[in-house]
C-alpha cells in the first residue's frame, strides 16, 4: 500500500472547484480515468545504477562464455560427457540427493519452525555445519565417516557394500553440501503457515500428522517447491565434497575438472554450458509446476 | 452447562481464571491482555495449563488433580478464531467438510452445502476463501465448526474484521444457530455492546483474573470495580469518603458532590461510578454543581459532553441541544445513580484461589 506522503493541498494550496483542477492538470473525461501510478515506481537513480552493475557483471561471462562456443565442438563434447556417463550420473545422483534431501529434510524443518524443545538451538545450529566449512574440507570430513578406513567405511566395506568412489558417495557428498538449502527454503515455508490454521484443524479432530499433511504440507509447498531447484542445482553442480569422497564415477563437476586439466578451456567450456542448460531447465520446470499451484 | 478453572504462567503474564456458567450463552469480556483468549486456547486444549479443569455439559475434558487431559482433537470442540482462519487452499465446501466424522464418508459435499446454506450461504460451495467478504469467511468458519458436531463452540473476537450492519446480523444469526442446536458457546470479546448482546453470562476478566461474574444488564449496572465500571461505559469513577451511614446506605463526599451510595464499603474511603447518561445537566445557576463545558462530541443521538468541575473531569450524554464549549452549566448526580465500587486489592485477594505456586505453562 503506498501512501501519499501529503495531501494534494498541501502541494497545490487551496483546491480549485473540481472541474477547473482536471483542466489544470491536463485531464478530463476518460483521461481522468487512467490507473493511478504507484509513488514506489520512481526509484532513486543511484540505486537502480548500484543494481545494474551487479546485473552486468552477472550477465556478461554467460554471454561471453557462451558466445564463444563453437557449434561443432559443443555438440561433439557434450556428446563426449553423455558418453563418459558424466551427464547421466550428475542428473541421476543430484535428483535422488534432492529426493532424500526433501523427504528427510521437510520434516526436519516443520520441527524446527513449531516445536518447542530442549536443544532446539543446537539442532538448529547443526543443520548450518555444512556452510561453514568449505565444501572440500566437507568432503574431507565425510571421508573419515564414509571412507574406506572411516568410521562407518569399514562396516559397509565389510558387507561388499561401497560408498566412496561409487554412486552412494556422490549421493552423500551432494546431500551433505546442498541439504542446509532445502531446510532453509522449507522452514521459511512452514514459519510462514499461520499456526491458528493447525490448532484449527485439530479442533476439528484431525490428529497433528494428518494436520501436517492436509494443512501445513499443502500451504508450505510453494515455498518448499521454490526451493526445491536450487537445492537440484547445487547438488548438480557440487565439486568439492565429491572430488574428496567419489573422484569415480565421474559426475558433471568432475568430468570438467579432469578436461580442463587434460585438454584446457576449449574442451571444458562445453562442458560448462551443459551444465548452464541443465541449470535454466530445471529453473523453468518448477516455475511452470509454481504457477499451477496458487491460490 | 460450564466450569473451568486454568492457572498458568506466560513470561510475565498470569493466568488464575475459575467460572462457571448454567447459560448456553457465556461471553468473556475483558481490556486486551486480560487473558481471555489464553483461557480459550486452555479450553480448546491447545495451551495446557498447569492447573487446570475444563467441564462441559457432564464431561471432563481437562482435570490436571486427576491427570485428565483430553487432546484438541478428541474433544469436540468447534472453534471459530478471530480474522480469517479459514484454510486457504480448500474452497468453502471443503472447508467445512474438512473435519466430518466418519459417519458422513460419502455424504461430505451434500451435507457441506447443507451447512453453508444453514449459516446463510447457499450456493457458495465453490468459492475460494479469498474471494469471500469477511463475514461470509466467519459464517464459512461457523459452518465448519458446525460440520464437526461439536459439544460446544468457543468463538474468539469473531466478529472484529467484520463490517458493522453485517455484524450486528452475524450475532443475530450466531444466537439463532446456537439455541437451535443447543449448543453451549463461549465468546470472547472486548467489545461490551457485543458481550451484552451474545451473553446470557458476563465473565469479566482483567489481569488474568475473573472480576465480575453475571448477567450482562446487572454487570453494567453494578460493576463492582472502577475497571470494570470503565470497561462497561459508566466512564465517571468518583473517589469519596463516607460522611455519613444511613440505613439503607451511606453519604459519601466526592468533591464537589454529595451523593447517597446503596451497598457502601464497610471503610472510609469509598469510590463510586456514575454511568455518562445519569448525570444532569442545567442551565447555570438552576442549583447543583457548577461545571464548564471543555468538549462536545457528537453522539449517533446526542452528544457527549465533557465538563470540568473543581478538579474533576466528567463525562456526559445529553439527548437534546448540548451546550456550547467554554459555557458554565449546572450538573447535578441524582439519588441512585452513584454506584459503590469495591476497591481492586480487595477483589483482586478476593478472587485469588488456593496460594499455589503457579508453574509455568506447557
Amino acid at each position: 500500500m503506498v501512501m501519499a506522503r501529503r495531501t494534494v493541498s498541501e502541494i497545490t494550496g487551496p483546491m480549485p472547484r473540481p472541474d477547473a483542477a482536471l483542466r489544470v492538470a491536463g485531464l478530463s473525461g476518460d483521461a481522468a480515468a487512467t490507473a493511478a501510478r504507484s509513488a514506489s515506481g520512481r526509484l532513486p537513480a543511484v540505486l537502480a545504477a548500484l543494481g545494474a552493475v551487479l546485473v552486468l557483471y552477472l550477465a556478461v561471462p554467460f554471454v561471453v562464455g557462451l558466445a564463444s562456443l563453437d557449434r561443432a565442438d559443443t555438440v561433439a563434447s557434450a556428446r563426449d560427457a553423455v558418453r563418459a556417463g558424466a551427464v547421466g550420473v550428475s542428473v541421476v545422483t543430484a535428483t535422488v540427493s534432492t529426493a532424500i534431501a526433501a523427504v528427510l529434510g521437510v520434516p526436519l524443518a516443520y520441527v524446527l519452525a513449531r516445536g518447542e524443545f530442549r536443544g532446539k538451538a543446537l539442532v538448529a545450529g547443526a543443520v548450518y555445519l555444512p556452510l561453514v566449512v568449505p565444501p572440500l574440507a566437507g568432503g574431507l570430513l565425510l571421508l573419515t565417516v564414509f571412507g574406506p578406513h572411516g568410521f562407518l567405511g569399514g562396516w559397509f566395506d565389510a558387507r561388499n557394500i561401497q560408498i566412496a568412489d561409487a554412486w552412494p558417495g556422490i549421493v552423500l557428498a551432494q546431500v551433505f553440501v546442498a541439504a542446509p538449502f532445502l531446510i532453509v527454503a522449507a522452514q521459511v515455508a512452514f514459519a510462514g503457515v499461520d499456526p491458528a490454521l493447525e490448532r484449527v484443524s485439530y479442533a476439528l479432530g484431525v490428529p497433528p500428522l494428518a494436520t501436517f499433511f492436509r494443512v501445513s504440507l499443502p500451504l508450505a509447498w510453494p515455498g518448499i517447491l521454490a526451493g526445491l531447484p536450487l537445492v537440484w542445482l547445487r547438488a548438480l553442480g557440487e565439486f568439492g565434497a565429491t572430488v574428496m569422497l567419489a573422484y569415480h564415477p565421474y559426475s558433471l563437476p568432475v568430468y570438467l575438472f579432469v578436461q580442463f586439466g587434460a585438454q584446457g578451456l576449449r574442451a571444458a567450456l562445453p562442458i560448462a554450458a551443459v551444465l548452464a542448460v541443465l541449470g535454466i531447465a530445471a529453473l523453468a520446470a518448477v516455475r511452470a509446476a509454481a504457477g499451477r499451484t496458487r491460490w | 452447562m460450564l466450569n473451568v478453572a486454568a492457572g498458568c504462567r506466560l513470561g510475565e503474564f498470569t493466568l488464575d481464571v475459575m467460572f462457571r456458567s448454567a447459560h448456553r450463552r457465556t461471553v468473556l469480556f475483558g481490556p486486551s491482555g486480560a487473558g481471555k483468549t489464553i483461557t480459550l486456547q486452555c479450553m480448546a486444549g491447545f495451551l495446557v495449563p498447569p492447573r487446570g479443569y475444563v467441564a462441559i455439559r457432564d464431561t471432563v475434558l481437562l482435570d490436571t488433580g486427576r491427570g485428565i487431559n483430553v487432546p484438541p482433537w478428541r474433544r469436540r470442540i468447534g472453534v471459530v478464531l478471530q480474522g480469517d482462519a479459514l484454510f486457504p487452499h480448500l474452497d468453502a465446501a471443503a472447508n467445512v467438510a474438512y473435519g466430518m466424522r466418519r459417519v458422513w464418508r460419502g455424504r461430505e459435499p451434500t451435507r457441506a452445502l447443507a451447512l453453508l446454506a444453514a449459516v446463510g450461504l447457499p450456493g457458495y460451495g465453490a468459492r475460494r476463501p479469498a474471494d469471500l467478504s469477511a463475514g461470509e469467511r466467519q459464517r464459512v468458519a461457523l459452518a465448519r465448526a458446525l460440520a464437526s458436531d461439536p459439544r460446544a463452540l468457543l468463538l474468539d473476537e469473531p466478529f472484529s474484521a467484520v463490517d458493522a450492519p453485517v455484524r450486528e446480523q452475524l450475532r443475530r444469526d450466531l444466537i439463532a444457530l446456537i439455541e437451535a442446536r443447543d449448543l453451549p458457546a463461549v465468546v470472547v470479546t472486548h467489545d461490551f455492546d457485543e458481550a451484552h448482546v451474545l451473553g446470557e453470562t458476563i465473565v469479566v476478566l482483567v489481569g488474568g483474573r475473573v472480576v465480575q461474574t453475571g448477567v450482562p444488564a446487572d454487570v453494567a449496572a453494578r460493576p463492582r470495580t472502577a475497571t470494570v465500571a470503565r470497561l462497561v461505559g459508566a466512564a465517571n469513577v468518583l473517589r469519596g469518603r463516607v460522611v455519613g451511614r444511613e440505613e439503607a446506605g451511606a453519604v459519601v463526599r466526592a468533591d464537589p458532590f454529595l451523593l447517597r451510595v446503596a451497598n457502601p464499603g464497610l471503610g472510609e474511603d469509598q469510590q463510586v461510578s456514575v454511568r455518562p447518561e445519569h448525570l444532569r445537566i442545567n442551565p447555570a445557576g438552576s442549583g447543583g454543581v457548577e461545571a464548564r463545558v471543555e468538549r462536545v462530541l457528537a453522539r449517533r443521538a446526542g452528544a457527549t459532553v465533557l465538563l470540568a468541575a473543581g478538579g474533576l473531569h466528567l463525562e456526559a450524554w445529553v439527548s437534546g441541544a448540548p451546550p456550547a464549549p467554554g459555557t458554565t452549566v449546572d450538573v447535578s448526580i441524582p439519588d441512585g445513580a452513584a454506584h459503590a465500587l469495591e476497591s481492586e486489592d480487595e477483589v483482586r485477594t478476593a478472587e485469588r484461589g488456593p496460594a499455589v505456586p503457579v508453574p509455568a505453562a506447557r
